[in-house]
């Protein structure tokens, strides 16, 4: 079993084999929490939504066609990020304003790729959740402004203005860490 | 457009990235139980039909043999039964010694579902309604507000002491319309003899 690559460990999945769903449980579990983790408040709220994202992936993975191994994570993560934004919603903790002001003025936070994993993490889990959530839908995830309104319902001019407060507010808080460094 | 780094640095997370006192098994033993819980989802249907069937049929046993309140115990209970054609209903009134006890049904029966002959007009002497669970929707009659019962009978033949289903409508008086259409459940007896 524990030889198996990922393709035949979906197809034992899909039978119910259970030892073949924790063993993908195991090899997903960590990356998956990583995507709960930065869009949850709390690491309570995180393994629910690890934990209903990972039931409904073996819930649906009898209709999932496996083609590689990048698509078939990208599905799960998926999964994690709908129920992620679910469980937002439900908890009421998603609390969108618009502000339009500078929207399209651009603003570098590439800096950003350049820090450790769990520095990165920690910066991005500290900023108001409604930023958080529009910066981690696109920039993190890769969807569009329209996608990320229709997943928010908030407008496209709203998920932009989010996304500008977000970043200047990590841009903010990368300089002032360099200033603490610095100094 | 994502920053593709962002993205794959923070996919390529483990479980000390996280940073945070994130329990994997825990999550795992739940997950499993709720696995499990899904697998045998038709026991818990099975069990809710057993259920539904221990708990409707002993009622419906019940209502069928439920006893109709007899409010003439002192003069009714007979010892013969009534066996007569409803059409003999039909053309003979009943006699001053028929007492008649109706039951209001607590849910109204479909007009289809009887099939018998009219008994002309009953002029009855109402002593008592019993209304069991009135439906919140149902016209709740008073005894006062009855004086005149048109009904027909569901079944044929009356026996002694047996509870019939009639629909009827009654009336405060001749002069006015009738105030309602109920099914009724009436049982007859007949005066000591």
């Amino acid at each position: 079993m524990l030889l198996l690559n990922t393709k035949d460990l979906i197809d034992k999945c899909k039978s119910g084999d259970r030892k073949a769903q924790q063993m993908l449980y195991q090899r997903l579990n960590a990356p998956m929490m990583g995507v709960c983790i930065r869009y949850m408040k709390s690491v309570e709220d995180a393994e629910d939504v690890l934990l209903e994202g990972f039931y409904k992936v073996f819930i649906n993975l009898k209709g999932f066609n496996y083609e590689n191994e990048n698509a078939f994570f990208g599905w799960v993560k998926r999964i994690m990020v709908n129920e992620a934004l679910m469980k937002l919603r439900k908890n009421k903790d998603i609390q969108i304003l618009a502000i339009n002001e500078d929207l399209d003025k651009e603003i570098d936070v590439s800096p950003l790729s350049e820090m450790q994993t769990a520095d990165l993490l920690k910066l991005i889990r500290s900023i108001p959740v409604g930023y958080r959530t529009v910066f981690n839908l696109y920039e993190v995830e890769g969807y569009s402004h329209q996608e990320i309104s229709e997943k928010l319902g908030v407008s496209v001019g709203t998920s932009k203005s989010q996304l500008f407060k977000a970043k200047k507010l990590l841009k903010d808080m990368l300089n002032s860490k360099d200033q603490e460094y610095g100094s | 457009m994502a920053l593709n780094q962002l993205s794959k640095k923070l996919d390529a997370l483990d479980s000390n990235d996280i940073g945070t006192d994130f329990d994997e098994a825990r999550v795992w033993n739940r997950l499993n139980e709720r696995l499990n819980g899904r697998r045998y989802p038709y026991y818990w249907w099975m069990a809710a039909a057993c259920l539904f069937l221990l708990t409707t049929l002993p009622i419906t046993i019940l209502k069928e043999t439920e006893p109709v309140i007899n409010m003439y115990a002192e003069s009714a209970v007979v010892e013969s039964a009534i066996k007569e054609p409803i059409r003999n209903i039909e053309e003979e009134p009943l006699e001053s010694n028929t007492h008649v006890v109706p039951v209001i049904s607590p849910q109204p029966r479909k007009h289809a579902e009887l099939k018998i002959a009219k008994i002309s007009k009953l002029n009855l002497t109402l002593v008592s309604i019993e209304i069991s669970e009135p439906h919140k929707e149902q016209v709740v009659f008073n005894q006062k507000d009855i004086s005149i019962i048109q009904a027909s009978l569901e079944s044929p033949t009356i026996e002694n002491g047996r509870k019939v289903t009639i629909r009827a409508q009654w009336q405060k008086s001749p002069s006015e319309a009738p105030v309602n259409y109920q099914a009724l459940k009436i049982k007859l007896y007949e005066k000591d003899q």
